[in-house]
């Protein structure tokens, strides 16, 4: 069935469109045209034509033409608008008049495919200049035996951030031809450098700079990005010059249809809905019934074989070989094959992990099903911009999970087609990222003191020169420093951790050891910790052990049916304020925060439901971590206003008067036992424990009654709690505010932290709702937050007022856990109260 | 707190650790390098360089060999490629070997050491340069120039991977044009290697010494991977007492390369003059000649190598490789004999150059099919370690059976 008929028979079903949260259809799209610049090297025209395009799009001829004026462009205009060609033509354009010069291609993946040459290759091959222009791939899998005539004649070199911190700046005296007239750098892709693997990236820049400089060459920059809510931010960060932003897409589209599809709630209370995997199954076998062809993503490999196997299962025996997986752990070769067979059409159906990215060459795509939100706005974006042909109509389908941010984000579609309000955000200053890199810089050249690097504070990188001195990994010689190590300082350097000590992950069955990665020591307590599961490049692992002196943790390929979430206890050691503003109802602070993790216990959570399975205990040492963040402290009127609302929630303070002494009389009563396990406590350790939640009474008095309380040691108050103890609103608020902040800042989960407190430090005993950067030194998420704190604050309120739960659920509030049940309108109240 | 120690704090709070802590008191300058070695000081416009100079008379003894270099090393220079029309007298060639701050190569690798040497009036004579700190490097390039001003070729020890890449890297960190860029490089380890790999498997230079001019080293001696680090202390310390066992290395390394090139470049012109006592040696000598298309004396040593070899395995490798020699050459009758010896000693290989031989050549079917037939016996056991091998002689049975079946037929 035609795809347009399709979509009809779709829109008549009441069921279906029950369930559609968004349809959006988007018309097609005329391009708008421009001809050929006049100072349009007559080669490269006659290549073009050749390729049958007689004109470029707006956006093509805008990014000439800055170039030409040797300005740094960023090219933000979406998926498919032919970004690729808008960098190539000038590039070429320059290096044809000129002999001796040369370009820079970086691309963030370690494994670069001669898919991300080809569309240049074809310009090259049809303009007749493949006797000038020498492009060539320098990556780990380049074979030592080309690696020396590379770098003699290539002229336009395409290679990666790790390749070019490892492999050619630490040698760039073999690299001095290539390097002296350095033209441009294109960095594509830009998006992916945010977080600590951008701070390191934007370092790694710095040197090359530093190092082009010494040769004589000021290469212009070329950037390309998703589109992100501040991509010329990100690109003035990453290259500390100023940036021209060209977002304008002047390409052409077809007609485009993007359905939001929530599967029906089943358990209200438990938040569970109706299996994403097996909704996405369905219409991929509805799809392919119609002859469709569609590119399934998935988050995680797990995810990708469960659903071929319920596909595959579904289907009769000859048309399952039409379907396919894919991800990263295929061999080359195997991967080669199922693109080739997609696009000759042989396949019907593929579902993949991210690996299979913008680069690779799979045709022009009919349909494309998101099965669960894939972690930020712009890489949501760039999948469903992988569906789109030029004439006819394309389809693209999001099916969430009960996470908060994929409920939210159905509720809310217009982020995912409107402006995208992600930040991507780096700090090249953390100072533990800083110092590996001037070290790496002092190892390239020496450091001369009243030298610059990149726009870092003199007098910092002065300090960081002679601290470096004083242990003698440096030799200072007047007003020079010079390395004077054995060592060879970038192999010691991740790009993507942020500190130098590193655990090595080590994966083991019973036939063989491997390692698989590294992590930060500062945050394997919290990842790996003995027990947890642990998701790494979309496979998933149960750690068996960790060993933090030897750097080691030892994991396990696991398939259980259940995720982890340690439970730790944070404690403020010190803090000091940076900046400070005063609203109405309260006061919010940005500054230097010491804190103290404990981890002593891990959730069992199930996965896609987030069923609560049990809590382990874990005895880990604490972690401590100097970081910066921002605070908002309550006012005395916003908290009496509350409490007269009766929406503060039951805090343990709040039992009514005369609780102490209500409680004394319990625990004298039960003997100072407790009445779950018998043993017997000293009466401050014990807790007194509401059989019937304070909550539901009416009357303090009533609540209170000898009869409804009963002494409990805290492990036993503890499991008793889980699902009677009703949430407060600052636990909801928290929540709702930790689920929301990635819509502002592009960030995993666990990068920043959320703590509220009734009684904080923060807040000279008043209660306290604190968010911080969970890298050490900070990397400017948590200030990006203070500076956008009134569009956060409302959108995470949004979130659980249009949640269509009762009384709280995962998707908003959090799920039934420790922290009780419900707190919906409490934690309405509190932040719509934050003005 | 001055503010690198403020940062020092920050970053062990941050959980960052880097290299270790420093102890400034340590630091004496009670015994710099002058007081250590008795040095010469060499004045240019950049500054003054330190070097450490001697002369040796060329009946000096280095182990078994002396300083003489060899009358004549045309074949040496032709082995290096080196173009014939290349006027090269003895006082173009310079020896040279270096020590480093590190073994990475990359740029912030530096020469603190470099021992020069060469033929000078009758002489050899040696110069260590000595960097005392990083920032003489400008002038130490400089004088090191002046000392190879006449120098056509170098000659070093694993110099083309190491020593002169990082000598290169340095002139382009100083931005000055390096003379070793496009000189002519005969590294002495490629060729040790060509003629003693086989009998001496490792071909350090210090086993080279040790078992080829049969020279052992004093007490002074301080192996060369822990220069980088007596060198670091320096600096640090002001302590030069621990590189005079580096200095020392460093001009035996110079003096054992004038030695060795002098050795096989006599070896090279006069291969047939002494018998050589291994027969591993006639034979890889045997292989240099034979690259360099002298077959004559490449048979010769070929044959001087299986005549006296005991050792079945070693004796077949030698005869198979001159019988291949022979094959190049078109000449079969003399590859014949061989690669019957060879087969009579359970070659395989040989056994399939004369079944090929009787098949295609001399069409002896009958013999090329016994040899066959021979050959794929004694694979029996092992088929499938070689199952090529036994693929083709199956292949080669058949054929050869139905080629005498024809023959037979046509009668």
């Amino acid at each position: 069935m035609e795809l347009n008929y399709l979509l009809d028979k779709w829109k008549n079903d009441q069921s279906f469109m029950d369930n559609v949260s968004a349809w959006i259809s988007t018309p097609a799209v005329k391009p708008r045209t421009v001809s050929f610049p006049d100072n349009l090297d007559l080669r490269l025209a006659k290549g073009l034509y050749r390729l049958e395009i007689d004109n470029l799009y707006s956006h093509q001829a805008e990014s000439f033409n800055y170039l030409h004026d040797g300005k740094n462009v960023i090219i933000a205009t979406g998926t498919a608008s032919g970004k690729t060609l808008a960098y190539n033509l000038p590039i070429l354009n320059n290096l044809l008049s000129n002999s001796k010069a040369s370009a820079l291609y970086l691309y963030p993946t370690k494994a670069l495919s001669q898919d991300q040459l080809s569309g240049l290759n074809k310009l090259i091959a049809s303009s007749d200049i493949e006797s000038i222009i020498k492009p060539a791939i320098f990556d780990g899998d380049t074979p030592q035996s080309h690696r020396k005539s590379i770098r003699n004649t290539a002229n336009i070199l395409k290679t990666n951030p790790d390749m070019l911190h490892q492999g050619i700046l630490p040698h760039h005296t073999t690299w001095h031809r290539f390097l002296s007239d350095l033209r441009f750098v294109v960095i594509d892709e830009a998006h992916s450098y945010r977080g600590v693997f951008g701070s390191h990236f934007a370092n790694v820049l710095r040197r090359l700079k530093r190092i082009c400089a010494f040769y004589g060459s000021f290469p212009q920059f070329i950037l390309t990005s998703a589109t992100i809510g501040n991509p010329q931010e990100l690109a003035e960060s990453l290259i500390e010059s100023p940036v021209q932003l060209i977002n304008q897409d002047g390409s052409e589209h077809g007609e485009k249809q993007f359905i939001i599809y929530n599967p029906p709630l089943i358990d209200q209370q438990l938040g569970i809905r109706k299996s994403a995997v097996i909704t996405s199954v369905n219409f991929s076998k509805t799809l392919m019934g119609n002859s469709h062809q569609t590119l399934i993503f998935a988050r995680t490999r797990r995810t990708v074989e469960m659903f071929l196997s319920y596909l595959r299962d579904s289907l009769p025996f000859h048309e399952r070989e039409q379907v396919s997986g894919y991800r990263s752990g295929y061999l080359k070769k195997e991967r080669r094959e199922i693109e080739s067979r997609f696009r000759e059409g042989e396949l019907k159906a593929v579902v993949s992990t991210s690996a299979l990215e913008l680069g690779i060459d799979i045709g022009d795509l009919e349909s494309v099903i998101l099965l669960g939100y894939p972690g930020s706005i712009a890489t949501c974006k760039q999948r469903i911009g992988r569906a789109g042909r030029k004439n006819q109509n394309s389809l693209a389908i999001l099916i969430p999970t009960p996470d908060a941010l994929d409920q939210y984000l159905a509720n809310h579609p217009k982020y995912l087609t409107e402006n995208n309000p992600e930040n991507a955000l780096i700090d090249p200053n953390n100072l533990s990222i800083l110092t590996q890199h001037i070290l790496c810089a002092a190892f390239e050249l020496p450091f001369s003191s009243n030298e610059s690097f990149g726009q870092l504070d003199p007098y910092l990188l002065r300090s960081v020169l002679e601290f470096f001195s004083q242990q003698s990994t440096l030799n200072q010689q007047g007003e020079k420093f010079y390395f004077v190590s054995d060592d060879y300082p970038s192999a010691n350097v991740s790009l993507r951790s942020s500190s130098p000590n590193r655990i090595t992950l080590i994966s083991e069955n019973e036939d063989n050891k491997q390692i698989i990665g590294e992590i930060d020591a500062s945050s394997a307590a919290w990842f790996v910790h003995p027990g947890a599961i642990y998701l790494h490049d979309a496979d998933i692992f149960l750690v068996k052990q960790l060993n933090m002196e030897k750097g080691e943790c030892i994991l396990q390929p696991d398939n259980c049916e259940y995720y982890t979430i340690p439970k730790q206890s944070t404690s403020i050691e010190d803090f000091k304020v940076i900046t400070q503003e005063q609203h109405a109802s309260y006061q919010s602070n940005y500054g230097h925060l010491s804190l103290k993790f404990e981890l002593n216990s891990y959730k069992k959570l199930r996965w896609h439901t987030n069923e609560l399975i049990s809590i382990e205990p874990l005895n880990m040492p604490p972690v401590e971590l100097e970081t910066l963040g921002f605070w908002m402290n309550l006012n005395q009127g916003f908290l009496e206003k509350l409490k007269a609302e009766g929406k503060w929630g039951a805090y343990q303070n709040d039992y009514g008067p005369n609780w102490q002494r209500i409680r004394e009389k319990i625990i004298h009563r039960d003997g100072n036992r407790c009445r779950a396990c018998g043993k017997s406590f000293e009466s401050q350790i014990l807790h007194v424990h509401h059989i019937q939640p304070f909550k539901s009474f009416a009357d303090s008095e009533l609540a209170n009654k000898a009869s409804n309380l009963v002494s409990l040691c805290p492990a036993c108050h503890n499991l008793a709690e889980i699902n009677v103890r009703i949430r407060s609103g600052l636990a909801a608020a928290s929540n709702a505010l930790r689920n929301l902040a990635p819509l502002l800042i592009m960030c995993d989960q666990e990068d920043i932290g959320v703590l509220a407190e009734t009684k904080s430090v923060l807040a000279n005993g008043m209660p306290s709702i604190l968010i911080y950067d969970n890298i050490p030194g900070g990397l400017g998420l948590s200030r990006k937050l203070y500076e956008k704190q009134t569009f956060w604050i409302n959108r995470a309120a949004e979130s659980i007022e249009t949640c269509p739960c009762a009384d709280g659920c995962p998707a908003c509030v959090g799920p039934v856990g420790e922290e009780g049940y419900g707190g919906k309108s409490e934690g309405i109240a509190l932040l719509r109260g934050f003005r | 707190m001055s503010d690198w120690q403020n940062l020092s704090d920050q970053l062990r709070k941050m959980g960052v650790k880097f290299g270790f802590q420093e102890d400034i008191s340590k630091r004496n300058k009670s015994w710099p390098i002058q007081s250590v070695l008795e040095y010469d000081e060499t004045s240019t416009a950049l500054g003054s360089i330190l070097s450490v100079k001697k002369r040796y008379k060329l009946d000096y003894t280095q182990g078994n060999y002396n300083l003489h270099p060899a009358a004549k090393f045309l074949r040496l220079l032709q082995w290096a490629d080196i173009p014939g029309n290349v006027p090269i007298s003895l006082n173009n060639f310079i020896f040279l070997d270096a020590e480093t701050t590190g073994l990475s190569g990359g740029t912030g690798t530096m020469i603190f050491l470099l021992g020069l040497s060469k033929y000078d009036d009758g002489d050899l004579i040696l110069e260590q340069f000595f960097l005392r700190n990083p920032s003489e490097e400008e002038a130490f390039l400089h004088v090191i120039s002046q000392f190879c001003k006449d120098m056509k070729v170098v000659i070093t020890f694993n110099g083309k991977a190491f020593d002169i890449p990082i000598l290169n890297t340095r002139h382009i960190l100083q931005r000055v044009p390096s003379p070793f860029m496009d000189v002519y490089h005969i590294d002495l380890l490629t060729i040790s290697r060509q003629l003693w790999k086989l009998r001496l498997e490792q071909c350090r230079l210090s086993n080279i010494e040790q078992h080829i001019l049969q020279f052992h080293r004093d007490g002074a001696e301080v192996p060369g991977y822990l220069a980088p680090e007596f060198y670091k202390d320096y600096l640090r310390t002001g302590d030069a007492r621990p590189l005079k066992g580096v200095f020392y290395h460093n001009q035996e390394d110079v003096v054992s390369l004038a030695a060795l090139f002098s050795h096989i470049a006599n070896i090279l012109e006069n291969p047939l003059d002494d018998k050589l006592p291994y027969s591993h040696d006639s034979y890889s000598l045997g292989r240099v000649f034979e690259r360099l298309n002298e077959t004559d004396i490449a048979h010769q040593l070929y044959q001087q190598s299986h005549v006296h070899q005991d050792d079945f395995n070693l004796r077949t490798r030698f005869l198979l490789q001159q019988a291949s020699l022979f094959k190049r050459q078109n000449m079969y009758q003399n590859a014949l004999s061989l690669w019957e010896e060879a087969a009579s000693l359970q070659s395989i290989t040989a056994m399939e150059e004369l079944a090929k031989y009787h098949e295609h050549k001399s069409k002896h079917l009958q013999i090329a099919l016994q040899l066959t037939s021979r050959a794929l016996e004694q694979l029996k056991g092992e088929k499938e370690m070689n199952l090529k091998v036994y693929t083709r002689f199956e292949n080669r049975r058949t054929r050869l059976i139905n080629k005498i079946k024809k023959t037979e037929f046509k009668g």
